[in-house]
């Protein structure tokens, strides 16, 4: 039996408007009417770019996808289009089970409140329940290694500091599908290692993982598959040993 | 309490009225978030002060205090029967107005929230309506010591008042899902929905009284926000609204919040690109 296809992505295009050059405003849309006789006329005019074109991809249980290419090749795009963040503008995708994503680690978080309470807000914004994230606080706390700082507000913190109660927090749950924009660049090397391993073994319990980077070692270690992506548009996608040369220079 | 990424996939179906409707049981399921943010941006507003909310409660106070000795000889009124009058009005006025300003922004000021979490967009809706009702809490501090100093507190009629501030918080919730597409979409809304709001509060009945101007007034029957001031403001001040105004209320409260669902269904797909 082949394993099961957990997310589905087809001819998945994504337009993303420029704000800037489209006049936002009633009286742009207000002329629109006069001029055109159609309400928003400007979006006639409206500047869009084209951030994904015709993706296809399915994941299957299994799956651990890196999502590689320069930057502005869409990666972040297509992992908040994964997310079910972004709408796609033209397309499907059909996705099932529980996705986790984490793209700004110290999102949401109250600067004013300590360690100890931002752990309680974070599991909120991830749709934990209390009693879940009461059980999960103590082990949330030791991995963070942050010990009596835990009780201070966290605008003392230092970067590092929050990245490792950022990390602790969105690992501490295991999601069907976990979604990863690279943003392990902050903390020590003591920490870096504790995480890489964390990283493994969340990355053994989920059932896919797709981590858009541009560290090939963690490519190596964590991925079986890989998405190369080239403005826009998927230039390969299969197995890391069966990347043809010349697709994706770093990775050969 | 519902698990906001078992929904992911369901969210990205195409976009339908039924839809929004899913996405506001979920964003229902989800109090403990948006109540919870609703109470941090309080915090946040009035950290290391020493009222805190209640320097909104004291504004409140002195205008009452100062307004009312001035209007009460302009429009010939009795002081105690204008004093209540006001501050009644006044609180639920700046309930309504607070959330018709602050409801523009709901999406922007949210931004990053928008574009990394998987929650239903009314959370940030919600959150701005429970921000603003906490507020009135506040406020409905300074009406209760009014309410004693004039010996008024027997007159009020608790479930007819309860009844009015449900209509009038279901009501802002519409208005606000309108306003925070609108607010997203465009950037000038909100200098729009501000100085109508600045006008809006003279043409209805807060610092004049209902029989001073008749009653078939357009001023009256046209604005909705007569309608729901009065459903709270007379309960409050011991009568019972007229079935007429509490029809009205009903209505435009249903309205307002079918103009709601429809703006979060139209706007759905668009409101991440644009905040």
């Amino acid at each position: 039996m082949s394993p099961e296809r957990l997310i589905s992505l087809r001819g998945v295009t994504v337009d993303l408007p420029v704000q800037e050059t489209r006049a936002r405003s009633l009286r742009k849309a207000a002329l629109g009417i006069a001029v055109g006789g159609v309400l928003m006329r400007s979006r006639n005019d409206q500047v869009t770019v084209r951030a994904l074109t015709q993706i296809n991809l399915d994941a299957h249980n299994g799956d651990r996808i890196a999502l590689v290419g320069s930057n502005g090749a869409g990666k972040s795009t297509l992992l908040r289009v994964l997310a079910g963040i972004y709408p796609p503008t033209s397309g499907t995708i059909t996705t099932s089970g529980t996705i986790s994503a984490v793209f700004d680690s110290s999102l949401g978080l109250d600067m004013n409140l300590s360690g100890y309470d931002n752990i309680a807000v974070a599991c909120r914004y991830r749709g934990i329940d209390r009693a879940t994230m009461e059980s999960l606080r103590p082990s949330i706390i030791e991995f963070s290694g942050l010990g009596g700082f835990i009780h201070l507000p966290m605008r003392t913190y230092s970067l590092g500091m929050m990245a490792r109660l950022a990390f602790a927090v969105t690992t501490s749950m295991t999601p069907d599908i976990l979604v990863m924009d690279e943003w392990l660049a902050t903390g020590d090397a003591a920490f870096m290692e504790q995480a890489q391993s964390r990283l493994h073994e969340l990355v053994d319990e989920a059932r896919i993982l797709i981590l858009a980077t541009h560290s090939m070692s963690l490519v190596k270690t964590l991925c079986n598959k890989v998405a190369v992506l080239d403005h826009g548009r998927i230039a390969y996608f299969g197995p890391i040993e069966d990347l043809p040369p010349g697709v994706y220079p770093p990775l050969a | 309490m519902s698990n906001p990424s078992k929904n992911g996939a369901r969210r990205l179906m195409r976009l339908t009225p039924t839809n929004a409707f899913i996405e506001l049981g979920d964003s229902l399921g989800l109090w403990r978030l948006w109540l919870s943010m609703g109470w941090s941006d309080i915090k946040q507003r009035y950290r290391n002060s020493v009222l805190g909310p209640f320097w909104l409660a004291s504004g409140l106070a002195l205008t009452i205090a100062g307004m009312s000795l001035l209007y009460s000889q302009i429009l010939h009124v009795a002081f105690q029967d204008f004093a209540p009058y006001l501050a009644a009005g006044l609180m639920i006025w700046s309930f309504i107005a607070s959330v018709a300003t602050e409801s523009c922004h709901s999406y922007v000021l949210a931004e990053g929230l928008i574009k990394s979490l998987q929650v239903p967009y009314f959370v940030y809706i919600f959150r701005v309506v429970a921000r603003n009702l906490i507020v009135l809490a506040h406020n409905l501090v300074v009406v209760a010591i009014i309410w004693v100093v004039f010996g008024k507190v027997m007159d009020i009629k608790p479930l007819e008042t309860l009844a009015g501030i449900a209509l009038l918080t279901l009501f802002s919730i519409g208005m606000a899902t309108v306003f925070a597409s609108l607010g997203a979409m465009f950037k000038d809304f909100i200098q729009i929905v501000t100085q109508v709001f600045q006008i809006l509060i003279f043409v209805t009945p807060v610092f004049w009284l209902t029989k001073a101007i008749s009653p078939r007034s357009a001023f009256l029957h046209l604005n909705p926000f007569y309608y729901l001031m009065e459903v709270v403001r007379e309960p409050l001040l011991g009568t019972t609204p007229t079935a007429f105004v509490f029809t009205g209320a009903v209505g435009f409260t249903f309205a307002s919040l079918i103009a709601g669902i429809i703006a979060y269904a139209v706007s759905r797909k668009s409101v991440v690109f644009y905040v």
